[in-house]
């Protein structure tokens, strides 16, 4: 049995409505390279009153119905680094956006969804259930308010993401003349695991001793790198890493052969890349 | 005690009304709770009791066994004087003490912790699935601790009794 549910996390999806001046002060910032400050008042600004819709975990599948109808997330680039998605919508984007977000029925959008489920995993390990349909609807329609009294009161509406690219850490030279790891602040996207490192793991136990899968040349496991084992429902569980990666699955040994693997939960992975961090570790944003 | 443990991280220079007496404790907790970031808090479920139990001295007591393993649940400030609600605070300071002290925890060591706790008057279960789960909330929790400290955050740790 082959599972993958705790690495399969959301993250966080936000639309703030904010004002011209705000908008302006962006724009700004980004066009003189100024990138931090961007970041930083974006998530000031998301930790603050402004009016805002959060649909985090529903907002793939709301992306995948909208695409050939009214993509709403497609605004003028505020954010040049790749980790992050920051998007600005002007007031005549945001109405059409509310226009089109108003006209979407229950039963055009349940169709959609139906259509647009995403194909299972490549591999053996398959991710833990999405939003069911009634989640998309109710994210959807407080989506569709918050344009409404967004284009309403001629705001503009920003969309806050991160992006899917891993942001690896290095190693540098600091001040002091000594070597420091500069490890990004930690974005659980960094640490899930890709389903195609997963593909050619066996679902049925593999044909070889637990071991030998392990340790031998042709045997599944032997691409990944062992960082521990230990005991789990009394049985030994060995948990592994890719190389060029940071994150990590746990495979059961089931008498012998391959038993459940699991994807371990994004912040542990980082608690277990941080582990192996060899100097001293300075966090950027 | 059977509330859900919850812990939330903030930023070093907030937190200052948790002083103010248990109405603005329970307050500012609220804001935290209403605000409910995924990325700046760590549920433990019902696991906190074990694993508070595991890392003190096997019972519940505030201020049991050392320092910097005890205050990962309730061995920070109390906050709150009630007798419903535990609300602990933690600053960036303990944080990262705690948070270092948690990284060297092994498995075998918290797994013999945990086995020996009816022998400190615990009456939960401490069979195999019951270790899984609290091993399972702890490695979270702690691994929680380390990005707090990593980015210089405070904490509360708050339970319903």
């Amino acid at each position: 049995m082959l599972r993958c549910s705790e690495a399969d996390v959301g993250y966080p999806v936000t639309h703030l409505a904010l004002t011209g001046e705000d908008a302006a002060l962006l724009r700004r910032w980004h066009a003189s390279g100024e990138d931090a400050a961007v970041l930083a008042r974006v998530r000031e600004l998301a930790a603050g009153s402004v009016a805002r819709v959060s649909t985090d975990q529903a907002w793939e599948m709301i992306r995948r119905c909208l695409v050939g109808y009214h993509p709403i997330s497609d605004g003028e680039p505020v954010f040049g680094r790749r980790d992050y998605l920051i998007e600005l919508l002007d007031p005549g984007a945001v109405a059409a956006a509310a226009t089109a977000l108003a006209e979407v029925s229950q039963e055009w959008l349940r169709e959609r969804f139906e259509q647009r489920l995403p194909r299972p995993n490549p591999g053996p390990v398959e991710p833990g259930p999405g939003p069911d349909f009634d989640t998309v609807w109710a994210c959807w329609a407080r989506l569709a308010g918050f344009f409404a009294r967004a284009s309403r009161a001629q705001r503009y509406v920003l969309f806050f993401t991160a992006s899917r690219f891993w942001r690896p850490p290095r190693r540098e030279t600091g001040p002091d003349g000594r070597t420091r790891v500069v490890r990004p602040a930690y974005r659980p996207q960094d640490y899930t695991v890709d389903p195609n490192s997963l593909r050619s793991l066996p679902a049925d136990g593999g044909s070889w001793p637990f071991e030998a899968e392990l340790a031998e040349r042709d045997g599944v496991l032997y691409s990944w790198t062992e960082v521990g084992r230990f005991i789990r429902g009394g049985r030994t569980w060995v948990r592994l890493t890719s190389s060029d990666s940071e994150y990590y699955i746990d495979v059961e040994n089931a008498d012998d052969r391959i038993g459940r693997i699991e994807c371990v939960d994004p912040l542990v992975a980082y608690w277990l890349a941080r582990r192996t961090d060899k100097y001293p570790v300075v966090l950027e944003d | 005690m059977g509330g859900l443990g919850v812990h939330f991280s903030f930023p070093a220079g907030r937190g200052g009304r948790l002083r103010d007496g248990d109405q603005a404790a329970l307050a500012f907790v609220g804001e935290l709770k209403g605000r409910w970031d995924p990325y700046y808090l760590q549920q433990t479920d019902q696991a906190w009791d074990p694993i508070h139990r595991c890392l003190a001295d096997g019972t519940l007591a505030w201020a049991g066994s050392d320092w910097p393993l005890n205050g990962a649940i309730l061995g920070g400030e109390p906050v709150y004087l009630g007798r419903d609600y535990i609300i602990m605070f933690l600053d960036d300071q303990d944080v990262a003490e705690i948070a270092a002290a948690l990284d060297e925890v092994t498995q075998p060591w918290f797994r013999a912790r945990f086995f020996a706790l009816p022998a400190h008057g615990y009456q939960g279960r401490t069979d195999e699935a019951a270790f899984d789960y609290t091993w399972g909330w702890f490695e979270l929790m702690r691994a929680f601790f380390r990005k707090s400290a990593d980015e210089g955050r405070r904490m509360v740790f708050t339970a319903g009794q």
